[in-house]
């Protein structure tokens, strides 16, 4: 039986195995190229001063107010849309390890995870400037931080467990995934705002099913004192209680057929 | 302290594999047959049918029981079950019904080329492969010398693994999953070509590897190789466990098993893909008779079948064995269970201008389909090694 729980506190415990791999694959990806690993700071600083400062002049605001609403958003959004396109491709890549016995799959989700958790730390630097020349930063939603760090990782962690079963099973999920990853981007209210979109509209109502908006806006909106539906909170709670008990129901049932699949 | 593994447990403890009808369900993805005439069904068919999802049982109702001390060889033809059986003892698949249990640290050598990052460098490598096998990382540190040292790739330690050729890489693979001993310990096939110098280390290693294992399960078509390792046998077709025993009598149940399919005039395949089988014997007297060599010993293959084909290679050239003579070893067959007991030889070869049995240079003794085609060499006879020396020293 493939007890989720167990395998996860396992996983915790002995982290060498997908700590190294994960890092491994970060620092060779950026060995090939003569910057290194200033290339991981490359996207955060296109969405947040090149995109972020071209959609205000569109929209008609200052850059410091809408540079920290970017970047807090793309943050948000890269770090759960990367734990996804990670997570989908992850047991194929790991293949060989897989079938030559390493089988305690939460190792693998992990390793998903913590190479997300990377391009979040890539994002950092950037949205530390938008944030600094943000002119009304609010304090409570600085305390608030940590929790919305841990529910957005929370989430992640079952979104990875549930899409890296798929993934293992539909080899070119992963392909999907990345596909309508730019559509549900445009979707998610980061280089816009949520505030034209009234709940009762049919481009509201599609918005506030997007779940990439209600992550975001629980992370960015106390902070810098934009409006947040008490639904937000709701939805998040909601998903991460589901979220949790879906993947714990997977794990057990689909685990075992995972070197199967490969 | 002694006694304790680089994992943390007891070595003392005894290592046990106990399967008691086990069964493995996998589903597959069959496309339906295809009944359209034509070019444009045949690619519309192939482009839109989906899948059709079934259940084929890989293992049925496996038992087999090992304890300290076995040494188990898996026979069976190609597609029997033998490596899905070493996947389940090795807790990658998980039984679909049945119980399975396995005790002690089991360690698998099926793919040891596999499972490297090729952009990292070899030494990241190691650790990484190392820490997948549940070593610790200080124990680790400690070790990647004496790895490098068996692989023989000091100079290669910064460089990207997929500079590396395919050889090295085996040999890395290699270094690495026998770095440590394990109770158990489970293989497919022996370990797969290297130069000369890297396979005595690697027989060496794999010899003291095997010595200190409490089980090893070995799946093999080399009859040869199981005999001298094995003592006890199971063999698989179909998935079902037809015999499982002591090893001479499990030899002699496969060789049965494959005459038998054979005379069903079913297609007997092993490992050899070209049609050709496993060739193993012995070459066990050499007399220089006149002008001629008579030459003696006996041959067989994987399959259980008596190869026809002979010939002497010395001094770089083969020359076919003649007037062969076929006869019954009845020792030879016992031993290896054989179903066919022609399996002794007793032949001619002229060399051309040979004077004396020590004139013989890097003497082999091959056997195959036909004495063309022969070039699997056969063991020789320590005595027939003993007689070259010391006729070459006269010489």
């Amino acid at each position: 039986m493939n007890n989720f729980w167990r395998d996860l506190y396992g996983s915790i415990k002995e982290p060498e195995f997908w700590a190294l791999s994960s890092w491994l694959d970060i620092v060779v990806k950026y060995r090939k190229s003569s910057l290194g690993l200033l290339w991981v700071l490359m996207p955060s600083i296109v969405y947040v001063w090149g995109l972020g400062s071209f959609f205000a002049s569109i929209q008609g605001k200052t850059l410091a107010h809408f540079s920290a609403h970017v970047a807090i958003g793309a943050m948000v959004f890269r770090t759960l849309m990367s734990s996804i396109i990670e997570s989908a491709t992850v047991f194929n890549g790991s293949r060989s390890f897989i079938l030559d016995g390493h089988v305690r799959l939460t190792d693998y989700i992990l390793e998903a995870l913590a190479k997300s958790f990377f391009y979040f730390c890539a994002f950092i630097p950037a949205t530390l400037v938008a944030v600094a020349i943000y002119p009304d930063l609010q304090l409570v939603g600085i305390l608030w931080l940590p929790f919305a760090f841990v529910l957005t990782y929370v989430n992640a962690l079952w979104v990875t467990v549930a899409f890296s079963l798929i993934g293992a099973r539909f080899p070119d999920f992963g392909q999907l995934i990345s596909n309508i990853s730019i559509f549900i981007f445009l979707l998610t209210p980061i280089i816009w705002y949520p505030d034209n979109m009234p709940a009762d509209s049919v481009r509201g109502q599609l918005m506030r099913f997007n779940p990439f908006y209600h992550f975001v806006t629980i992370f960015r909106a106390p902070l810098l004192g934009e409006k947040i539906e008490m639904m937000s909170f709701w939805y998040v709670g909601i998903m991460t209680v589901c979220g949790l008990s879906l993947a714990t129901l997977l794990y057990r049932r689909y685990a075992r057929y995972v070197p199967l699949w490969l | 302290m002694p006694g304790t593994s680089p994992y943390g447990f007891d070595l003392d403890m005894s290592a046990v594999i106990s399967a008691d009808k086990v069964c493995l369900d996998v589903p597959i993805y069959l496309q339906r047959e295809n009944n359209a005439s034509g070019w444009s069904g045949l690619l519309l068919g192939a482009a839109f049918q989906v899948p059709q999802r079934r259940l084929v049982r890989l293992l049925d109702e496996v038992c087999f029981d090992a304890t300290d001390g076995d040494r188990v060889a898996v026979l069976g033809r190609n597609g029997a079950g033998k490596s899905t059986l070493l996947r389940m003892l090795n807790r990658v698949y998980q039984p679909t019904s049945g119980n399975l249990r396995v005790e002690g640290s089991c360690q698998a050598l099926l793919n040891m080329s596999l499972g490297f990052n090729g952009e990292a460098t070899v030494r990241e490598n190691i650790f990484l492969r190392g820490v997948a096998m549940g070593l610790s990382a200080s124990f680790l540190r400690d070790h990647v010398k004496p790895i490098l040292d068996f692989s023989d790739l000091h100079e290669k330690v910064h460089h990207r693994l997929r500079t590396l050729s395919s050889g090295q890489r085996m040999r890395l693979g290699f270094a690495i999953s026998t770095s440590v001993q394990h109770d158990i310990m489970l293989m497919d096939e022996w370990v797969g070509a290297g130069d000369a110098d890297f396979m005595r280390k690697a027989k060496e290693r794999m010899r003291s590897r095997v010595g200190g294992s409490k089980i090893v399960v070995l799946a093999s078509h080399s009859v040869g190789l199981l005999r001298d390792i094995c003592n006890k046998a199971i063999v698989l077709e179909r998935g079902r466990v037809v015999y499982a025993g002591d090893i001479t009598s499990g030899l002699k149940f496969y060789h049965e098993l494959l005459a038998a399919l054979r005379a069903q005039a079913i297609h007997v395949e092993t490992e050899q893909g070209d049609g050709g089988q496993l060739v193993y014997g012995c070459l066990e007297s050499l007399a220089l008779d006149g002008a001629r060599l008579r030459v003696r010993g006996w041959v067989s293959g994987s399959e259980g079948v008596v190869p026809q084909g002979l010939a002497l290679q010395a001094n770089g050239r083969n020359f076919p064995l003649m007037d062969v003579k076929r006869g019954k070893r009845q020792d030879v067959a016992r031993h290896f269970g054989l179903n066919d007991q022609r399996c002794g030889f007793d032949g001619w070869v002229e060399v051309p201008g040979l004077k004396a049995v020590g004139d013989l240079d890097e003497l082999q003794m091959l056997g195959g389909e036909s004495s063309e085609s022969a070039h699997t060499p056969l063991r020789i006879a320590p005595a027939v090694v003993a007689a070259l020396k010391s006729a070459s020293r006269h010489v």
